[in-house]
């Protein structure tokens, strides 16, 4: 059907009724509006008549049109360059600051598969089978990861060998987040640049450049793949408008191949697949289906959804799950309708519409029938626990503590709203408003994009990523619109004079305005306001727009000032290096993290396992290069509360665990002589819930908790938590440092309780600097047969008495100690 | 536990030492209590040096008495000939000599009814708990005719316990009556790395070595004071030498009577109650004991353990799931050479598994004797099997651990993948209505469009017209 389609191509608007003529209002932009006045869009033929403009201010006249849109250009081209340009040099504080060093914990992993890509090469990183990762299970790495961001990473070094710059890997890793902030921006230029003016699209491009909500996940060395993704999410947007304006099955093959870049690079790509056939659903709904849509749409869903499909691991996930079940849907919905229009036009007659109508309802209730039939006989699988958890808030605390153990899966705080968008979240609103007052098909889009994320931002901390193109977009609209109606030197005329042109030739204010701007060397202009004579009421004075200018410009200052300053203070620590302020004001690195891990590196046994909360999983595997239990990449819910167990119970519970897995070093992250918050004592009670949620019987929350329901480390702490692997661990040999005064714990603010913690089936190895990576090491059973506790006492030096060892013999067989039974490897 | 070790560890670091029989070493560190007369038991030396063993005699008190110097054991044996010592030079206190053992020291404890109160914590260390001191074994029914009855004769074939390995040597079993002369008795605990090797009679008991007729009060008095709480150790509960080998395969033996290795038992004719003269069974039975404590005899080690994909012969990191993979582990038992040389030569059994394990063991079967191997030295078996369809870390794990042999533990680590990308079947017939459907589709589309290019646009109301007709 799609070469079909009549309409041509050249003037979108004119197809369906609702969007029937809305010529594009001029800019108040100077510059804009020239290139307007020499723009080919056709005028109405009535709107000739002459008529003289009042000015608020002298405009030049003797430039000719072409310097002012050959100027406007370059500049644009200028304004553009600077713009990406200071997207990432925002971003490179982190670099400045510390070095090009790959920060958090994700972006190791990252780092780690690019590396097997580029030294590897391509099948050998497809087929990557990674033994050291959740030892024993290992994991099948090339078919459970979104290769996009590594294989963007690898081609741009292969691109740099090419043209003789050979660059390590790990800066093309670090540098690639900046870089493709710079793209974003332009991206976001073109996509605004789409729904309003030109203006607008530089707005939003700074805007977005700098925006801390997009910064926090893309400052240089946070190499994840939300570095590229926002790159793709708004070029796949900006393409399906194009398509969906121009109804080109390229620009729509476009949008397809920027989807699949997309899928291959990150798992919110889901987004992408429900906002497109949400619009395309609402356009049907709003009755403005025409072919272009049909075509933009049948040519993204088809090329978008084979491509995903290359996915490893992705696969046949767009056929079989409910997330991708609306695309679907869309796509036949699309078919039938036109297959409905076809026949209408070819068949006339009331009674057969009807009919026909009635035939796609009945087809719509169907299919959606068989779609739920399908779910429930399991053949598609139902919506997985992470999108429940974006319904039902408290899902996740119930159903999946381990997802919900995540911080960045907490529901957003709004303070956190302003922090990361500042002014953008007030004119965000505004910027919806004229989505709405002028309803084309694109910004139905933008209305769309808006309503779905803010709900999306407002339950999960992390989507925050995704409402801030909008939010800029959105805000630059606003913001636009605002200096275009205090800078057009326009004065439009008053209510009477206004009537006046309306009965005398029926057309929109805008419309008045546009024609009185082609001929703007017939206007005069008088001062208006305070500097002319005669007092210019109402908004259009100049002390108005002088005052509302100014006004908005120091808005616009503040915000690159809160930007600067988030970025700086906020997002810009790598979280593996840390720095602090010394008394007299010098900068004091604390080095911790690496500073241990590369002990285990240099240390231990190639294949030595370190056990450790799954945080840490990454950056052992990436610094330490030792196998690991569990790590970031959290798909084996029972091996971590496997963790999660050995950590919360006593050592003779866990040395047993520890030993099934071959555990040969146990890691934590001790935050109490630093006042380091994130430690695993404070994650503790996680460890504790998600392993309740295994083993309920072995593992109870509320034993952690004292009578009074506190969460205490002191003298009140209760003997579950006393006896707990994880306290052992962390406060092992604490009390020493402080010399016989008592222990403080700065992050809790406790004292811990100076009577010394016995560790009979561990031995500490190493603790760092700071006191923040403790690492164990895990005894051997002992050679000649004794608990681990009886070789310790008989190290301190007590003997056994006679009575000590029946108990023994007696508590043995009746523990069920298996000490009889053959003894573990 | 790691990828190609075998944990056989001690025994094989010192094999090379050719002259001595053991499998360890030859050098014996005597510590020997003063009150004890060294040449009370000279042919209990003389049979450890005509064994080939250098002994080193020390007293309990002497500093120079190291075990370990710089890090190394400067003895490959030792026996602890001081049952009654009080104080010990720190270079002989429990915890210098558990360490030594740690590292390889085999240990041969003589013990005697003195024992010390300071000896028997130690000894619970190894999950041994000793009878009183002044208290010994005591059997009213056998003993030599002319020996007091604390003095037990010991029935070879009822006393001794069978099937532990090479412990007991066929001889020693089918020869004479064991005597145990005022000897101390010890019961084993749950250890599960203990071996009872000798107890006693069911007529035995435990009591002081008095005669009745003394003083019956206070014979009455003492069976009050204490006997009632005690547990009654009698028969075979009353273990008189035990055996214990650890982990690492060092071996430690405590034997309850010092007087057993005396001269005067020592391959002496003994009068038995039916006026019999029998040889004694103690020089046979100590020569056994002290040949297992000092790893000649019962000793096995793992030679190579190797693996690999069928139709390859070198072990591999990474297995294909559904793999055939071979197993193959070789083991060598030493013995002793008729010239008095130590050698290695073939372990037949037929009771060794294999287990492919990822934390439980996926798949355990039987490693089976394969003639056919050309090895060096030793036996070799063999294992043949599909690799499990589960992709992880896995472990070919073998186990042997039967009393009186070496703990023989192997693992090994290889992991077991998923199909490469490239190495699915293709063109399964399962599949043929997908290729179909996909050409089909294909060709109709090209056929559609040739169509519709030469039908063209003008026809397109001729058409309309006709549908609508």
């Amino acid at each position: 059907m799609a070469p079909k389609a009549k309409s041509p191509s050249g003037t979108p608007l004119k197809t369906t009724p609702l969007s029937a003529p809305l010529p594009r209002k001029a800019s108040a932009d100077i510059l804009s509006k020239s290139s307007l006045a020499v723009d080919d869009e056709p005028l109405p033929s009535g709107s000739t008549t002459p008529k003289v403009r009042k000015l608020a201010y002298p405009l030049p006249t003797h430039i000719s049109p072409t310097t002012i849109n050959n100027t406007e250009s370059l500049l644009r081209f200028i304004i553009l360059a600077l713009i990406c340009g200071a997207a990432i040099g925002s971003r490179l504080f982190a670099v400045i600051r510390f070095e090009s060093v790959i920060h958090e914990f994700d972006p190791w992993f990252n780092y780690r598969a690019s590396k097997v890509l580029v030294n590897k090469g391509f099948y050998e990183f497809w087929n990557w089978f990674d033994p050291t990762a959740w030892y024993p299970l290992g994991r099948t790495v090339g078919t459970t990861l979104y290769p996009g961001l590594m294989v963007t990473a690898g081609l741009i070094w292969h691109f740099l060998r090419l043209i003789n710059m050979p660059v390590d890997i790990r800066n093309v890793c670090v540098m690639l987040a900046p870089g493709f902030a710079g793209l974003t921006a332009w991206t976001t230029y073109l996509f605004t640049t789409e729904m309003s003016t030109p203006s607008a699209g530089l707005l939003a491009a700074a805007f977005i450049g700098i925006a801390p909500g997009y910064i926090s996940r893309s400052v240089a060395g946070s190499y994840d793949n939300e570095a590229i993704a926002i790159f793709l999410l708004m070029g796949a947007f900006y393409s399906w408008i194009k398509a969906m304006k121009t109804g080109s099955a390229l620009w729509g093959m476009v949008t397809a191949l920027f989807y699949g870049w997309m899928v291959a690079a990150w798992g919110g790509y889901v987004f992408i697949t429900n906002m497109i056939p949400l619009h395309a659903f609402v356009l049907i709904l709003m009755g403005r289906f025409n072919n272009r849509l049909y075509t933009a749409y049948s040519s993204w869903y088809v090329i978008g959804t084979i491509s995903s499909m290359q996915v490893p691991f992705v696969e046949f996930l767009p056929i079989r799950t409910s997330e991708h079940m609306a695309a679907l849907g869309v796509f036949g919905l699309l078919q039938l309708i036109a297959f409905v229009e076809i026949v209408r036009r070819l068949v006339p007659g009331k009674q057969f519409q009807l009919l026909l109508r009635a035939f796609v309802v009945l087809v719509f209730v169907v299919s959606f029938a068989a779609l739920v039939v399908l779910t429930f006989s399991g053949w598609i699988a139902p919506f997985a626990g992470r999108f429940y958890s974006l319904w039902d808030t408290g899902y996740a605390k119930v159903h999946m503590p381990i997802i919900a153990s995540v911080s960045e899966h907490q529901p957003t705080a709004w303070p956190s709203f302003f922090f990361d968008l500042e002014m953008l979240i007030f004119f965000f609103p505004a910027g919806v408003f004229w989505c709405f007052k002028e309803l084309r098909d694109e910004q139905i889009f933008i209305i769309i994009y808006a309503t779905l994320s803010a709900y999306f931002a407002g339950v999960m901390v992390r989507l925050m990523l995704v409402i801030t193109p909008v939010v800029c977009v959105a805000a630059a609209i606003a913001f636009s619109k605002l200096l275009e109606a205090y800078i057009d030197p326009v004065i439009p005329e008053s209510e009477e004079e206004l009537e006046e042109a309306t009965a005398h030739q029926p057309m929109s204010k805008a419309k008045a305005k546009k024609i009185a701007a082609a001929q703007q060397n017939k206007s005069e202009f008088n001062f208006t306001g305070i500097l002319g004579g005669k007092g210019e009421k109402g908004v259009f004075g100049l002390d108005t727009r002088f005052a509302v200018v100014s006004v908005l410009s120091l808005f616009l200052f503040l915000f690159v000032y809160h930007c600067t300053w988030v970025t700086s203070s906020a997002y810009s620590s790598p979280s593996v290096v840390l720095a602090s302020r010394n008394p007299d004001g010098s900068q004091n690195i604390i080095d911790d993290f690496r500073e241990a891990y590369y002990w285990i590196r240099q240390n231990t046994e190639k294949d030595s396992v370190v056990m450790s909360w799954w945080d840490y999983g990454y950056q052992i595997a990436g610094m330490a290069d030792r196998p690991t239990l569990v790590d970031n990449n959290t798909w084996n819910n029972t091996h971590i509360a496997t963790v999660g167990k050995a950590m919360s119970s006593n050592e003779d519970a866990a040395y047993p665990i520890l030993r099934k897995h071959d555990v040969d070093y146990v890691l934590v992250i001790f935050g109490g002589l630093l006042g380091y918050s994130g430690d695993d004592i404070n994650k503790f009670l996680w460890m504790v819930r998600i392993a309740q949620g295994e083993w309920p019987d072995e593992v109870q929350e509320h034993n952690y908790f004292t009578q009074r329901g506190e969460y205490a480390v002191d003298e009140r702490a209760t003997p579950t938590m006393k006896n707990s692997l994880m306290y052992k661990m962390s406060y092992y040999r604490f009390h020493e440092l402080f010399g016989g005064h008592p222990a403080q714990d700065r992050v809790r603010g406790q004292q811990i309780p100076s009577t010394g913690i016995q560790l009979d089936t561990l031995d500490e190895a190493f603790t760092s600097e700071n006191w923040i990576v403790r690492i164990y090491k895990v005894k051997k059973e002992d050679p000649i047969g004794r608990e681990l506790k009886a070789v310790s006492s008989f190290e301190g030096g007590k003997k056994l008495k006679k009575s000590a060892s029946s108990s023994n013999a007696a508590l043995a067989s009746g523990a069920g100690g298996g000490r009889k039974s053959r003894p573990n490897m | 536990m790691r990828p190609s070790s075998l944990l056989l560890a001690p025994i094989l670091s010192l094999v090379s030492l050719a002259a001595a029989r053991s499998a360890t070493g030859d050098k014996v560190l005597v510590v020997l209590e003063p009150s004890l007369k060294k040449d009370d038991y000279s042919n209990f030396w003389k049979s450890l040096q005509d064994r080939g063993f250098e002994l080193t005699f020390k007293e309990p008190k002497d500093r120079d008495a190291e075990l370990v110097k710089y890090g190394e054991l400067k003895y490959d044996h030792l026996v602890m000939f001081a049952p009654g010592a009080k104080t010990y030079s720190p270079t002989l206190s429990p915890k210098s000599i558990l360490h030594a053992q740690f590292a390889g020291l085999n240990t041969l404890y003589v013990l005697s009814p003195d024992l010390t109160e300071n000896n028997k914590e130690f000894l619970r260390e190894y999950d041994l708990e000793f009878i009183d001191s002044s208290q010994t074994l005591i059997d009213p029914f056998n003993h030599p005719v002319d020996s007091s009855s604390s003095t037990v004769s010991l029935s070879p074939t009822s006393s001794l316990v069978q099937d532990i390995g090479e412990i007991v040597s066929p001889s020693t079993l089918s020869g004479g009556p064991i005597i145990y002369p005022s000897g101390t008795v010890h019961t084993t605990g749950d250890n599960p790395y203990l071996i009872d090797v000798l107890h006693a009679s069911k007529y035995a008991y435990i009591g002081q070595d008095k005669l009745l007729s003394s003083d019956e009060a206070e014979v009455d008095k003492s069976l009050n004071a204490k006997g009632t709480k005690e547990p009654i150790l009698n028969g075979k509960k009353a273990t008189l030498v035990s055996a214990l080998q650890t982990r690492d395969n060092v071996r430690v033996g405590f034997v309850g009577s010092t007087e057993m290795i005396k001269d005067i038992w020592w391959d002496k004719e003994v009068k038995t109650k039916d006026g019999k003269s029998i040889k004694t069974g103690n020089a046979g039975f100590i020569s056994d004991f002290s040949k297992w404590i000092f790893q000649e005899t019962g000793v096995v080690k793992i030679v190579d353990s190797t693996h690999h994909r069928k139709g390859e012969t070198e072990p591999r990191e990474l297995y294909t799931k559904k793999d055939d993979i071979t197993y193959s582990l070789t083991l060598a038992k030493h013995y002793t050479t008729s010239n008095g040389t130590s050698a290695w030569g073939l372990f037949e059994v037929d009771d060794i598994q294999l287990e492919f394990t990822m934390l439980d063991p996926h798949i355990r079967t039987a490693l089976k004797q394969d003639e056919s191997a050309v090895v060096e030295q030793g036996t070799n078996y063999k294992a043949r099997f599909d690799a499990p369809d589960r992709h992880g870390v896995f472990k070919f794990v073998v186990e042997y651990w039967r009393p009186g042999w070496s703990y023989l533990r192997s693992s090994q680590t290889a992991s077991v993948v998923p199909l490469r990308h490239d190495e699915y079947p293709r063109f399964i017939v399962g599949a043929w209505p997908y290729y179909i459907a996909a050409c089909s589709t294909s060709l109709t589309f090209l056929a559609f469009c040739a169509l519709w290019v030469s039908l063209g646009e003008g026809d397109k109301d001729r058409k309309g017209k006709k549908k609508a007709e």
